[in-house]
């Protein structure tokens, strides 16, 4: 994506997010919807983030840092605390109450302050919030214009996180709430009743053709089933447990195993193993020559790895509470389990040729047509949060890949 | 795209279904070939033979023979056999040992022979124990779970 440039007739848009960062799903999407705005309009990126105050260039945004933010130990503490809460919640109740309310609000909205002076010297035409939770963003909004324009981008997740009430004022004052995935759109149209002001905008994913052009070393180009975990080889859990039950059960067959302490290629009760899976570039190729991938983690937001894999043409299985669920589920890229036993008995489904060729495609259709184009996502996020798509200059658009 | 469409739902409830009936049986234990003097050493006929030759003649039979032809002979003889005589002798002691050795591989052979069928059978044993105990796994967990109330179909424990 090319910097569009500035100009007095391009609007003035301001993304007020906690995290300005590339280190997980939420902060890789808050500065992709940054960078498709950045197609059409001027760019303020503020954030709490920062050892001190200032405003800097960062590519084609305007970055204002505040310098303010109590790094992580606030948010961890409302997780925390919103977690505690979930779990002794009575299912479908929503639970709220003025010292919750304070609780919650504890750190959280002093870092914020100064925002409502930044905003007056942008002067926005355009407010975006990022993550649904963030009340302190919104007090800063309010205390600068309670009449900006605003649009929400969302990062919910599923319906877990909208059970607190006292985040509802931020999806309320958004005109346009912008949701990764269908489950996230579905979940906060129900629960808001504003289905046509929630909109899907995926994300701008892409397969890479160097990827084929040569097999992991441990595992080659043996139709092996992948398995992703996010635990040590070592660890007792559910997902190595799971990831032992496939090389057992698939002992016939190639299985390679992504630890965070090394990758394992078991074929016939051996194993070689290898550094760990670190760069994307690996995951890729592995991923690129694989039967299917079994992605037994729990994606915070909506599972680029299931769509990556989706663009490989590679099948999915995940397990049926993963938020990359709805790309084997809407996308017919894979299957779903709920216990041990369906997860074997996904994979031999999927190891069927005539099987896995029709899923393969049908995944790899709906991959490139959700995710799979930059142009369509700068569109669907401009249009979503009210501006014009016919002022986004050819200059930016990036054309399609065509790989495999 | 080629191949025909899939719905994910549909084959995953067509797997549900279709694994509600346990079709699953122990494997049934690999065939062992009976033991015995087949699968002994099949070389007895050399062996009977190199025991009955494999002394050397220790002179020569021209000695008694009449005529100055036989005469001649036996003095050479005589003298070649005096002059060879200790390498013969040592060649004789090697065909001796030569023949021990084969004699004692010949054992050998036959024991790790009758040690691998023992292992085999023990393989077998093992096998079928396996089985056995792998049946009535199953039968225990379908008794177990309560949402599995198709008909087990594990066969009966293989024998061996």
């Amino acid at each position: 994506m090319t910097a569009p440039g500035t100009g007095p007739d391009r609007p003035s848009v301001a993304v007020l997010t906690p995290h300005w960062g590339l280190g997980t799903e939420r902060g890789t999407i808050t500065r992709q919807v940054a960078g498709a705005l950045a197609c059409s309009a001027d760019v303020h990126v503020v954030t709490p983030e920062g050892r001190v105050a200032g405003t800097r260039r960062d590519g084609v945004f305007e970055l204002h840092r505040l310098g303010t933010s109590s790094g992580a130990h606030a948010e961890l503490r409302r997780d925390l605390l919103l977690a505690a809460v979930t779990a002794t919640a009575p299912a479908g109740g929503r639970p709220g109450s003025p010292d919750l309310d304070q609780l919650l609000d504890r750190g959280q909205l002093d870092p914020w302050r100064p925002a409502t002076d930044v905003l007056a010297g942008i002067r926005p035409d355009l407010v975006v919030l990022a993550d649904h939770r963030n009340v302190g963003a919104l007090a800063a909004l309010q205390a600068h214009d309670p009449g900006v324009p605003t649009a929400l981008l969302g990062l919910v997740g599923d319906a877990d996180h909208l059970a607190f009430p006292h985040f509802d004022p931020v999806v309320e004052r958004a005109a346009h709430v912008l949701a990764v995935t269908e489950t996230e759109r579905r979940v906060v149209a129900d629960r808001f009743g504003r289905d046509g002001a929630t909109h899907r905008i995926g994300a701008p994913l892409s397969a890479n053709e160097s990827a084929f052009s040569e097999p992991n070393t441990w595992v080659g180009d043996t139709g092996y089933v992948l398995v992703l975990t996010d635990q040590d080889s070592e660890a007792t859990g559910l997902q190595n447990e799971l990831a032992g039950l496939v090389r057992l059960r698939f002992s016939d067959r190639p299985v390679g195993i992504t630890h965070t302490d090394g990758f394992f290629a078991w074929h016939e009760g051996r194993v070689n193993s290898g550094w760990p899976v670190e760069r994307s570039s690996d995951l890729a190729r592995l991923m690129a020559f694989a039967a299917l991938t079994v992605d037994l983690r729990h994606p915070e937001l909506y599972g680029r790895a299931a769509v990556e894999s989706l663009l490989y043409g590679t099948p999915i299985v995940v397990p049926q509470d993963s938020r990359a669920r709805e790309h084997a589920q809407r996308g017919r890229g894979g299957l779903w389990f709920a216990d041990a036993a369906e997860l074997t008995w996904c994979i031999e489904s999927l190891l069927d040729p005539a099987t896995n060729d029709a899923v393969r495609d049908q995944g790899r259709t709906y991959a490139e047509a959700e995710y799979g184009s930059t142009d369509r996502f700068i569109d669907r996020v401009t249009a979503a949060c009210g501006l014009d798509v016919g002022a986004i200059p050819d200059g930016v658009r990036v054309g399609r890949q065509e790989v495999g | 795209m080629g191949s025909e469409p899939i719905d994910p739902e549909e084959l995953l409830q067509r797997i549900r279904t279709e694994h509600r009936s346990l079709r699953w049986a122990p494997l049934p234990p690999d065939p062992v070939r009976p033991g015995g003097t087949g699968e002994q050493v099949r070389s007895q006929e050399s062996l009977d033979y190199l025991h009955k030759n494999w002394v050397l003649p220790t002179g020569i039979d021209e000695l008694g023979r009449p005529g100055l032809r036989g005469k001649v002979i036996g003095r050479l003889g005589g003298f070649v056999y005096s002059v060879l005589g200790p390498y013969f002798r040592a060649e004789r002691d090697l065909l001796a040992h030569m023949v021990r050795v084969n004699d004692a591989l010949e054992k050998r052979c036959d024991e790790l022979t009758n040690r691998v069928l023992e292992l085999r059978h023990q393989v077998a044993d093992r096998q079928v124990s396996e089985a056995r105990n792998q049946t009535e796994l199953a039968v225990w967990l379908h008794q177990a779970l309560p949402d599995r109330d198709g008909p087990v179909d594990a066969g009966e424990p293989p024998t061996g």
